[in-house]
């Protein structure tokens, strides 16, 4: 806490005396002196100030495709596709609010419509009426988004989910490659500390508990005589 | 009214981003000290990350660099202003009020001391003013924040794209 508001003190007075300094370098060169840049230094410094802004572009690119909610499967063209909204509305209108705005509210929504939507860490938790997890015959969705089987553990963290608290997963019937499951239970769930993993009550018919657990209790011994051997 | 809403923008990113108690007070210190709206974006991510305080004094140095600039063009207006009152303009010009500055065409230069103190006082305040609203907003109304960071990148956009046009209109 403390060291919090010390780092931010830091902080504000770093970027605030950089800033002034600055700002006052002309007056303090020239302090009672008339004179003027010469064109030379003018025209050079004409060009340092894009080429920082174009680094600066690429470095908050970077930040977009690394952000926490960020899946690049589903999201890889968003950026680039508000960019190109924002850099074409300041081509042709020249209004840098609109510019703006028009760019973060499309990349907002974007992303909400695919994303996994920003729901407090408390209220998520995993029950069979809202599991988190849906294996479709069509890949592994979470919260309602398509995901890599790899990044759910991931995203699983993120979003707080206990370890110690039952998992629901949802099976579609059709897609119930009993094996595909299990080794998706196995490889990326209970090897991430995500043990308790359940099965919620079917997709488009569903699929019983029971079913379920005796194809996994079946999956889990050959498995286990398997690596016996 | 642009500076208020940009700075609305600045404060809901730096409230919902970095996690402070009182951040409004926090975004208030950044806006009034650093009138700098650029700056008040590109800050949130490394306060959020963590760097250390020479790291932000670079990446402020980076980025403000151009304000190094601005100060040339006016040398000679703002010759003879008293001691405080320049350094007041010194302390908030910021982009769009060197604009403001430039463009002015009074040549009394009493009156276009008083254009310039009107207009940087008036632009800074609305600039303060829209960072803490901002910053009330996001730490207590629950905006759907994911995403709002993108803001920053179309600033940047926004500033190259006029600076290559720019650029270009100069060669022609």
């Amino acid at each position: 806490m403390t060291s919090q508001i010390v780092y931010l003190v830091g902080v504000v007075a770093a970027a605030w005396a950089v800033t002034f300094l600055l700002r006052a370098f002309p007056f303090l060169l020239f302090a009672g002196k008339n004179r003027e840049l010469p064109p030379a230094v003018e025209r050079i410094a004409g060009y340092i100030s894009p080429v920082i802004i174009a680094g600066l572009i690429v470095y908050s690119y970077y930040g977009l495709y690394t952000a926490k909610y960020f899946v690049p499967a589903t999201d890889w063209a968003w950026p680039v596709l508000a960019g190109v909204l924002t850099v074409g509305l300041q081509l042709l209108k020249g209004n840098p609010l609109a510019s703006i705005l028009a760019g973060t509210i499309l990349y907002m929504c974007l992303i909400g419509l695919t994303g996994c939507a920003s729901v407090p860490v408390e209220t998520l938790h995993s029950s069979p009426a809202k599991p988190l997890i849906h294996i479709t015959n069509s890949g592994i969705r979470y919260r309602g988004r398509t995901v890599f089987p790899a990044d759910v553990h991931t995203l699983l963290e993120r979003d707080g989910v206990p370890k110690s608290e039952n998992l629901h997963v949802l099976v579609d019937e059709d897609s119930l490659d009993p094996h595909a499951v299990w080794v998706f239970t196995h490889n990326y769930l209970n090897r991430y500390g995500y043990t308790k993993v359940l099965p919620s009550r079917g997709g488009r018919r569903g699929v019983s508990t029971s079913e379920w657990t005796k194809e996994e209790e079946r999956l889990r011994d050959i498995y286990r005589r398997s690596s016996r051997r | 009214m642009g500076y208020t809403t940009m700075g609305f923008a600045a404060g809901v990113l730096f409230a919902v981003q970095v996690e402070a108690s009182c951040a409004p007070v926090w975004e208030f210190f950044l806006a009034a000290l650093v009138i700098s709206g650029t700056m008040s974006f590109a800050i949130v991510p490394a306060i959020v990350s963590g760097t250390s305080i020479w790291g932000i004094a670079l990446l402020t140095l980076g980025i403000n660099f151009r304000y190094a600039f601005y100060g040339f063009s006016m040398l000679k207006k703002w010759r003879g202003i008293p001691f405080v009152q320049k350094w007041f303009l010194i302390h908030s010009l910021a982009d769009e009020i060197y604009a403001l500055d430039v463009g002015c065409k009074l040549k009394d230069p009493l009156k276009n001391r008083f254009y310039c103190l009107w207009n940087h006082g008036f632009n800074a305040s609305y600039w303060i003013l829209g960072s803490v609203t901002g910053a009330i907003a996001g730490s207590e109304l629950p905006i759907p924040s994911e995403g709002i960071e993108f803001a920053m990148v179309a600033l940047f956009l926004v500033i190259f794209t006029d600076q290559m046009k720019g650029l270009l209109k100069r060669h022609d």
